[in-house]
C-alpha cells in the first residue's frame, strides 16, 4: 500500500468558512434586499395610506356637504310649511274678526258717527279749511304749471273738437244745399 | 272737388263771411268813433279834420283786412273757423295785388259778388263768380 497515491484532502477547517462566508455574503445581500423590500413596501404602505386618507377625506366633505344641503332644503321646508301656516291661520282669524266684531262694532257705531260724530268734526273742521286750506290749495294748483298746461291743453281741444265739429257741419251743409240744386235742375230739364 | 283738395262750398263760404262781416261790424265803428270820442273826451271837443280821418281810416279797414288775410296766410278770421282758405288754382298763396283787387272787387260790388257765390253750387272746383274772374278758389281743410 505504499503506491497508493495520496489524495489532498482540503481541510474541513477551511472549507467550512467559505461556506459560512458565502452563506453570511447570501444572508447580507438577502437582508439588504429584503431591508430595501421592506423600505419600499413601508413607501408604498405609506403613499396607499396618503392616498386613502385623502379619498377619505373627501367621501367625508361630500357627505358633510350632502348632509348640510339636506338640512338646509328641510329647513326650509319647514319654514314655507309655517308661514303657509300661519298665513292661513291669520286670514282665518282676520275672517272671524271681519265677520263677528268689526262688523257688528262698524254697525253699532255708524249710527253715532253720521247723526253726531262727523256733524261736530265737520262744523268744527270747515272754518279752518275754508279760511286756511283751501285758499292754499288753489294757489297751488294755478301756481302749478303742470295743471296750468292740463287746463290750456284742454281748452285748446275742446276749442280745436268745436272748431272741427263746425267744419264738418258746414261742409255737410254744402253738399246737402249742392244735392238739392242738382235735384232741382235735373227735375226742371226733365220737366 | 277734383283730386285730393277739397274745396268749400257755398254755406261754408258765405257763413266763414257772416264771421268776418260781424267782426268788422265791431271794429269798424269802434275806430271810426272811438279815436274821435278818445279825442273829445281828452279835449271837449273832436275837430273835424280827426273825425274825417277817422271815418276814412274806418272805411278802408274792410279792404285792407280782407288783402292783408288773403295776401299773408289766405285765411281771414272767418276762414280760420270754417277752416278755409283762398288760393291760386295751383295751390299757391295769393299775391299781393290779387288780394288787394280781390277784396276791393268784393267790398264795391257787394251785391254782385253775393250773387256770383250761386256759380259755386254748380261749377267743378265751387269757385264763385269773383274766383273764376280773379283767378282764385277758396280750399277747405277738414
Amino acid at each position: 500500500m505504499t503506491g497508493t497515491p495520496r489524495t489532498t484532502r482540503t481541510p474541513r477547517t477551511t472549507r467550512t468558512p467559505r461556506a459560512v462566508a458565502a452563506a453570511v455574503g447570501f444572508a447580507a445581500q438577502g437582508s439588504e434586499v429584503a431591508v430595501e423590500l421592506a423600505g419600499e413596501a413601508a413607501r408604498l404602505a405609506a403613499a396607499q395610506a396618503r392616498s386613502a386618507a385623502d379619498r377619505g377625506d373627501r367621501v367625508l366633505d361630500q357627505l358633510w356637504a350632502y348632509s348640510a344641503e339636506r338640512v338646509n332644503a328641510a329647513r326650509a321646508q319647514a319654514a314655507r310649511k309655517f308661514a303657509t301656516a300661519v298665513s292661513a291661520a291669520l286670514d282665518a282669524a282676520a275672517g272671524w274678526t271681519e265677520q263677528a266684531v268689526a262688523r257688528r262694532v262698524a254697525q253699532d257705531m255708524a249710527p253715532y258717527l253720521i247723526d253726531t260724530l262727523v256733524p261736530q268734526v265737520v262744523d268744527g273742521v270747515m272754518p279752518h279749511i275754508r279760511t286756511a286750506v283751501v285758499p292754499v290749495i288753489i294757489e297751488d294748483l294755478t301756481a302749478d304749471e303742470r295743471v296750468r298746461a292740463m287746463v290750456a291743453q284742454q281748452s285748446r281741444g275742446m276749442l280745436a273738437a268745436a272748431g272741427g265739429e263746425l267744419r264738418r257741419v258746414s261742409a255737410d251743409a254744402d253738399e246737402r244745399v249742392e244735392s238739392a240744386v242738382r235735384r232741382a235742375l235735373h227735375r226742371r230739364n226733365g220737366d | 272737388m277734383t283730386g285730393a283738395t277739397a274745396y268749400a262750398g257755398i254755406v261754408t263760404r258765405l257763413s266763414a263771411l257772416t264771421v268776418d262781416a260781424l267782426a268788422l261790424a265791431a271794429v269798424v265803428p269802434l275806430v271810426g268813433t272811438g279815436v274821435p270820442a278818445l279825442w273829445s273826451a281828452a279835449t271837449g271837443d273832436t275837430p273835424g279834420w280827426l273825425r274825417a280821418g277817422a271815418q276814412l281810416v274806418a272805411a278802408f279797414v274792410p279792404p285792407v283786412y280782407f288783402a292783408l288775410c288773403w295776401w299773408g296766410t289766405g285765411q281771414t278770421l272767418g276762414g280760420l273757423l270754417f277752416g278755409t282758405a283762398v288760393r291760386r288754382p295751383d295751390g299757391a298763396r295769393l299775391s299781393a295785388l290779387r288780394a288787394v283787387a280781390r277784396a276791393f272787387a268784393g267790398l264795391a260790388a257787394a251785391p254782385v259778388w253775393l250773387a256770383g257765390m250761386a256759380v259755386t253750387l254748380w261749377d267743378p272746383r265751387r269757385r264763385a263768380l269773383h274766383d273764376r274772374l280773379l283767378g282764385t278758389v277758396v280750399q277747405r281743410r277738414l
